[in-house]
């Protein structure tokens, strides 16, 4: 009869588990041992059995505990553990009104256990002293002004005053040249856009107003004999100041004279501030 | 002698002191319970180790394990047992102390992204290996081919062949530990060791 080979491998891994000492010792042989006689007369079941009783002296030395470990310091530990929650669970039975039943503890026990945790309250509340006092008024005042102030500023349509960096003035760290340079990038785009918009908003309404001098709105259409004035504004290439003139030949269909200069606006590099021009500086 | 005798956790003599002194404990007497702390401590402690490779994580878990034991001991079926009760709680615990520390560990790997994940399978093979900070961080060949061989069993072949074939426990005790038959204990401790043996050939051959 030929032995089934999972059979015979699980009883040549079982081999020295049925010694009651430890697993590892040496199996019991002899003829009374079917197996060892197996053993001693195939060298491939030999090598199995080796093998598996290799394994079992490896694995009785793998992570076995280290030297040292500190089991009273364990178990004072646990104890004080146990304890703790002993009184938690009783407290907590104490505040809900009901009989601790831990451990054998009486509810005069958890009342005795809450009073003495209540004399430790009281006395880190007596050691802490009186709060002093505090103007509620002012502090009300002062939290409702920040809590506006960061309630504005969320606002996308809130008007901010931007504040453009400074001149850079000797050397700057890598941080602070960053931020100039962001600065400075956002100096140029004003330059470029948003001043000769200005501009040419100026001559516009310039003209608006060189036109309709008496504030009324003219609907009528204009005249076909009135010089055109043209404004042809490219981004300037470099700071200064920009001045514009107007053809003064008289008008046909106006009998006032013009004005000999319309508007002069200043863009220069000393802007630390973007402010709002005001319109009677559009005159001079 | 401090813990439970080698062989089993349970003895006759044994048996009836752990019903006393849960009976003791349960009556409020909590020296009683010291009792069996020092009984099973190295016991547990060493099972949870061979679970986990950390000793300090062992000793929490078995700390926490006692905690647990000592609250539900009033639903303790048999006094008798306690070994092997505080034992299976002790086992569960490890597990899951292993389980949400992997988690920890491959939830950390996402987020490195898979770019930068090199040290954390190192982190993994240390923690499969059991060589956490505080233990000792030379590990031989042999030991770390152990110690993952070992990590990559199913959980319940790996807890039978701690409890039965390494830590030398009764196999009636680990059927009551694992909550399985004697049969099931027996087919586990096989396969283990047989896929160890697969696994590990090399270093049996010599």
């Amino acid at each position: 009869m030929t032995p089934n080979p999972d059979n015979l491998e699980q009883r040549i891994s079982e081999r020295r588990d049925r010694l009651p000492e430890a697993a590892g010792s040496p199996p019991a042989t002899g003829p009374s041992d079917p197996l060892a006689a197996l053993i001693a007369q195939d060298p491939d079941v030999a090598n199995l059995d080796k093998a598996y009783a290799r394994l079992g002296h490896m694995l009785n030395g793998w992570r076995k505990l280290p030297e040292g470990v500190d089991f009273r310091s364990f178990r004072t530990g646990v104890t004080g553990a146990v304890a703790a929650d002993v009184e938690y669970r009783a407290l907590q039975a104490h505040a809900a009104g009901e009989s601790p039943d831990i451990a054998g503890l009486t509810a005069e026990d958890a009342l005795n256990l809450a009073r003495a945790y209540q004399k430790t309250d009281d006395a880190i509340r007596a050691a802490a002293g009186p709060m002093p006092a505090v103007d509620w008024n002012a502090l009300k005042s002062r939290i409702s002004a920040a809590v506006r102030t960061e309630a504005a500023e969320s606002d996308p349509h809130h008007e901010r005053t931007i504040l453009l960096p400074a001149a850079t003035k000797g050397g700057t760290s890598d941080k602070r040249k960053h931020r100039d340079d962001g600065g400075l990038r956002f100096r140029r785009a004003i330059q470029r856009f948003v001043l000769p918009l200005s501009a040419a908003a100026a001559v516009a309404l310039t003209a608006t107003l060189w036109f309709n001098r008496d504030g009324s709105v003219k609907q009528t259409p204009a005249p076909t004999n009135v010089n055109r004035i043209v404004v042809n504004l490219g981004a300037p290439t470099r700071t200064g100041s920009i001045e514009l003139a107007f053809d003064e030949s008289p008008m046909t269909a106006a009998a006032e004279p013009l004005p000999t200069r319309g508007a002069a606006i200043a863009v220069g590099p000393g802007y630390d501030e973007l402010t709002t021009i005001p319109d009677d500086a559009l005159w001079q | 002698m401090s813990d439970a005798a080698k062989p089993g956790l349970q003895d006759a003599d044994s048996a009836a002191q752990d019903a006393e002194a849960v009976s003791q404990t349960l009556a409020g007497d909590l020296k009683a319970f010291d009792q069996l702390i020092e009984r099973y401590q190295r016991r547990a402690v060493a099972v949870a180790y061979r679970l986990l490779g950390n000793i300090n994580d062992a000793m929490d878990v078995c700390q926490d394990a006692y905690v647990r034991a000592f609250r539900s001991l009033a639903s303790i079926q048999d006094p008798k047992r306690f070994g092997s009760w505080l034992m299976r709680i002790v086992s569960n615990l490890a597990l899951n102390f292993r389980r949400d520390r992997k988690q920890t560990l491959s939830l950390s790997i996402d987020d490195d992204g898979p770019g930068l994940s090199a040290g954390a399978i190192a982190d993994e093979r240390t923690f499969a290996g059991g060589s956490a900070a505080g233990d000792s961080l030379q590990t031989s060949e042999l030991e770390q081919a152990i110690n993952e061989a070992i990590a990559q069993l199913p959980e319940k072949q790996r807890l039978a062949l701690i409890l039965f074939a390494i830590e030398g426990l009764p196999q009636k005790e680990v059927a009551e530990i694992l909550d399985c038959s004697l049969e099931l204990v027996k087919w586990n401790v096989f396969q283990a060791r047989k896929t160890l043996k697969d696994k590990l050939a090399e270093y049996l051959e010599s």
